[in-house]
This record gives structure tokens, sequence and C-alpha cells, in this order.
């Protein structure tokens, strides 16, 4: 992930370097774009639910069954263990890439801070519901990872900024991508960091997250409903 | 024992589709837009009931529906048709209540946690299932006597061996006092001396416990060793359903006369008293009717120059042979 970092850094950094700046974004802005990214990237797009799929189709699914617990419960808990450890492992990183590029960093006000992080913790559990619901899909496809690689990381890595900053897009795409989940798990809450000129639409784009979050919720639990009566428990 | 059924199995189906592919690349590229699908009944309108404290086997060849079946009954698999009542609890609902009181041993699956040594999956299970310390400490302290695994709980899973990880997982699968035992080929690829363990193991533990248990295995010796009562499934059908004595008479009415001579035989002359099953210089093993058995034996001992004469009934596994080919 660092080195993927290191690449798009460089590059929007050579893109920028003519006009100070690339659309609306000033180089700082840019900066602290795929820099806070950074964060987002390891605290939100972490996840065990990838493991859900393999269960799956090994069938070892069924060792999770048979205990008297939630085993969707037991995935989030351990996707929020998973992320303790990155979050550990990611100072260490982090220092390293405040070391080496030396960035000029926008800091956010107290206000926008706060956003971030609604924003951040909301787009954590966002990602997990999709990628979960990724995964049951399993329960169909019969193999875990070609729809997993397409949904869980192609489009998501174009389509929730990480690569790209959104609204550099045209506009008919970028107003299609509000009605996904993707951009409220990487762009919107890095833009409340770099950019209080969004700060009036807050709780609009903070209730369509809820919602986004909702309707995720409801789906994997129906995914997970009917999966469940289609479950072949392979491997003996 | 109690007379209410502790499992009720009324005409229980599962049925997976399959799909079929052709070998190479062309029937690849053609499965991607149509794949004959067909119907495996695994499980074919099955129907028993089993009592609180009983241990059963259950049998029947690959591919007969076994492990299906047990599946259904702990709760993995949704059945496509029948009815399951575990304990008055429907397995597929997943009650806590439900899980809390079975167990169940994959001998082909693995059901610790592979990085860890086994004692720290007792400690999750042990949480999960809300067991008080006093009673985790007994529990763990008789299975560990039990199955003499003390020094291996503390090594690393995926280091111990085949015997080693499987009575663990027996701790594993026992340490909340399951009522329902649900043991899938237990002793699968396990040495003769560790098979006699886990067979002793499950003896005592089901006289001990009073636990209900289902065995299936593809070794005879298990359920010889253990079960009163077989189920015999093939193809997704109950063949039979009643005690180990009664299949032998029931299914087979013929016995085995092992004779050993003093000088060589001929063929010829064994073969009128029934079937050759076994025919060397000096001894020779003829199959032949229940009934008439003591009249042949008493005709050969007669006829020919018999040193040694041994009657005795056709091994279980011979007898389950015959079943499944006819």
């Amino acid at each position: 992930m660092l080195v993927s970092f290191f690449i798009l850094f460089y590059f929007w950094a050579a893109v920028s370097e003519t006009n100070q700046g690339v659309g609306s974004y000033t180089r700082p802005q840019l900066y602290a774009y795929f820099i806070v990214g950074y964060v987002i990237r390891t605290l939100v797009f972490s996840t065990r639910t990838g493991d859900i799929g393999g269960a799956i189709t090994s069938g070892d699914l069924s060792k999770h069954l048979l205990r008297p617990l939630s085993v969707l419960k037991f995935f989030f808990t351990r996707d929020l263990v998973d992320k303790l450890f990155n979050i550990f492992f990611m100072i260490f990183e982090f220092a390293f890439i405040l070391f080496i590029l030396k960035p000029q960093m926008i800091l956010p006000s107290p206000k926008n801070l706060f956003y971030f992080l609604s924003l951040l913790v909301l787009a954590i559990v966002i990602f997990f519901f999709y990628s979960l619901v990724v995964s049951l899909a399993t329960f169909w496809t019969d193999q875990a990872w070609s729809h997993r690689w397409l949904f869980g990381v192609v489009l998501v890595n174009i389509f929730s900024g990480q690569a790209i900053p959104l609204d550099l897009l045209p506009t008919p795409i970028f107003n299609i991508l509000k009605f996904t989940p993707f951009p409220y798990l990487y762009y919107y809450p890095v833009k409340f960091w770099i950019d209080d000129s969004l700060n009036a639409s807050f709780l609009p784009l903070f209730i369509q997250s809820l919602l986004i979050l909702l309707v995720l919720f409801f789906l994997s639990r129906f995914f997970w409903k009917k999966g469940l009566i289609k479950y072949q428990g392979y491997g003996n | 024992m109690s007379k209410t059924p502790t499992i009720q199995v009324k005409n229980l189906s599962r049925h997976f589709s399959v799909h079929d592919k052709k070998p190479g690349l062309k029937s690849s590229i053609t499965s991607l837009f149509h794949r004959p699908k067909r119907i495996v009944k695994a499980v074919n309108n099955v129907s028993f009931d089993i009592k609180e404290g009983e241990l059963v086997g259950f049998i029947g060849p690959n591919g007969a529906g076994k492990t299906t079946t047990l599946k259904c009954l702990s709760g993995l698999l949704y059945p496509t048709k029948g009815k399951i009542s575990i304990l008055d609890f429907n397995p597929w609902q997943r009650k806590k209540e439900f899980l809390r009181q079975i167990g169940f041993v994959m001998g082909q699956k693995n059901q610790l946690w592979w990085d860890i040594p086994p004692q720290e999956t007792f400690l999750l299970n042990k949480a999960i299932y809300e067991i008080d310390n006093k009673a985790y400490k007994e529990r763990l302290d008789f299975l560990i006597d039990a199955l003499d695994i003390k020094k291996e709980i503390s090594i690393q899973t995926r280091k111990l061996s085949l015997g080693q990880r499987m009575k663990c997982e027996f701790v594993a699968a026992l340490i909340h006092s399951p009522k329902i035992v649900f043991l899938d080929e237990p002793t699968i690829g396990l040495d003769v001396v560790m098979q006699d363990k886990i067979r002793d193991f499950i003896r005592d533990y089901n006289k001990e416990f009073k636990a209900t248990i289902i065995l299936t295995s593809h070794y005879m010796k298990d359920v010889q060793a253990l079960c009163k009562r077989l189920i015999i499934i093939d193809k997704g059908k109950l063949y039979y359903d009643g005690d180990i004595s009664k299949l032998k008479n029931g299914l087979t009415n013929k016995k085995l006369l092992t004779l050993t001579f003093k000088e060589e035989v001929s063929k010829d002359k064994l073969e009128k008293f029934g079937k050759l099953t076994k025919f060397e210089q000096l001894r020779a093993t003829i199959l032949v009717d229940r009934k008439k058995t003591s009249t042949i034996a008493a005709q050969a001992l007669k006829e020919l120059p018999i040193t040694d004469l041994n009657i005795e009934d056709i091994p279980l596994e011979q007898t389950i042979k015959e079943v499944f080919q006819r």
C-alpha cells in the first residue's frame, strides 16, 4: 500500500507542478488529499470480510455456524480488532511518509476534524457491509474471488476517489456516483479535511451516508438469510 | 433412558443441484453460456428416531448421504423436504439454546484455529459457550486425562500430528458438555492404536454423560465396537435401521465354515458343501446356509481329513459389502 501511495502522490505532484494545482485543488490540498487518504485507506479498506467468501466455497463456514454466536458480528468484531492492529503500524508508516515528503499539509479546524472523523467512522461501517454483501454473493456464484476482485477492489479503487478526486471527473458521472456507496468511503471524508466550503452540506451528506449504510445492512441480512438456504457446506 | 426420541427425523430430503461440464477449452467457453444442471438427491425421504443416550452407527458407502444427513441434523444445511426435531428444536433455525447442546467432530475438517495452540481455541469456546471457570476447569481436566493430551494442548495446532489434532478436536467439540454429539468419521486416517483410543473414549463418554451420539465411519470396527444400533443409508435412501446382530441375521442367512486339513483336499470335494470363498493347500473357507451349518459341519467332519473346524458369523464388513452390492 505504501508503494501505491508514493506512485499516486508523485503522479499528482507532477500533474500539479505547472499550475500549482489541478482543477479547484491547490497543491497543499492535493497533498493532503492523498496523505490523509492514506489513513482512510488503512482504516476503511482493510477488511477480512473476503474470508467469508473463501469460507463459503471451502465449507469452513460450517465451523462458525455450529457455534452459538452471530457469525456476522464475529466477523465485524474481527475487522475492528484488525483495524486496531493497523492503526499501530499506520502510525509508523504515516511518520515515515511525513518524514520523507515533508509536505505542506492542510490541517482542519476542530469542526472539520469532527466532520472528517464522523464520516470516517461511517465509511468504515459502510465498507464492512458493502464488502460483506460482495462476499455473500459467493453463495450463488460458487467461487469467491472474481466478483470480489471486480466489486470489492477495482470499482472501489476507481470510484471511491482513491486515485482521482471525484469532482475532477465529468459532472454527470460524479452525480451518478453520489447514489452509490463509493464516494462515502474515501472522497467525502477526506474532502471535509481539506476543504471547509462543503461544511454546509455535512448534514445531508451524513444522512445520505446513513441511508446507504442502512440499505447495505438490510441487503447483507437478506443475502445472509437467503444464502444460508443455498449453502452446501462443501468439503465434507 | 427417556422413551421420548431426542432426535426425530421425518421424510428428510436434501437435494443439490450440480453442473456437468465436459473437459477442454471449448466446453469451458460453452459453459459460460449454457451449463447443464442436474439434481442430486443426496438424502431422499429418510426417517428415523433416536432416543436419549443412544449411540447409533450411521454407515454407507461414499456419497451415500451420511454427512449430508448429519449436516441437516446440526442445522448446517437447509432440508429440501421433511422435518427434523432435535431436543424440540428445529436445527435449521440455529437457535443459541440448540447450538449450545450439540457438538460436531468432523474427521476431515479442522475446527480448531490453525495458527494458535488448541488450549487457546478451548478458551475461545469457553467464552462462546459461556462456561463458568469451575465447570470449564473440571471439564477440561476430564477431557485432557481421558484423551491423554496434556502436553499437546500448548503446541500450535498446525504442528500437531493428525491423531493429536483429532483428540484436541474432541476436546473443542465437547468442552461445553453437549447432549447431542455428531461424529463424522472421527477415526479416519488414524493408526490402529489411535483408533482404539478414540473408540474407548467415545464409549466411556457415552456411558458417563449419557450423551446421544451419532457416529459415521468407514471402519466397521468403530461401529461394531461402539454401537448396538445401526442405520444404513445408500444412495440417499435408508436401507436398514436396527440392531447390528439382527442385521447379520436379517440380511444374510449364511455362516462361514473354516476347515484345516491333515492332507490336501481337492476343490471339487469342498464345493459340494457350499460356496468356496478361500482355498489354500491345507485350509479352506466355505460359505454355508445358516440353518444347515451343523449338518454340513458334521458331514464335512465325517468325509474330510479335518484337524480343526471353526464356525463363525460373516464379518459385518462383508455383510455390508453384500448389502451394497445387491
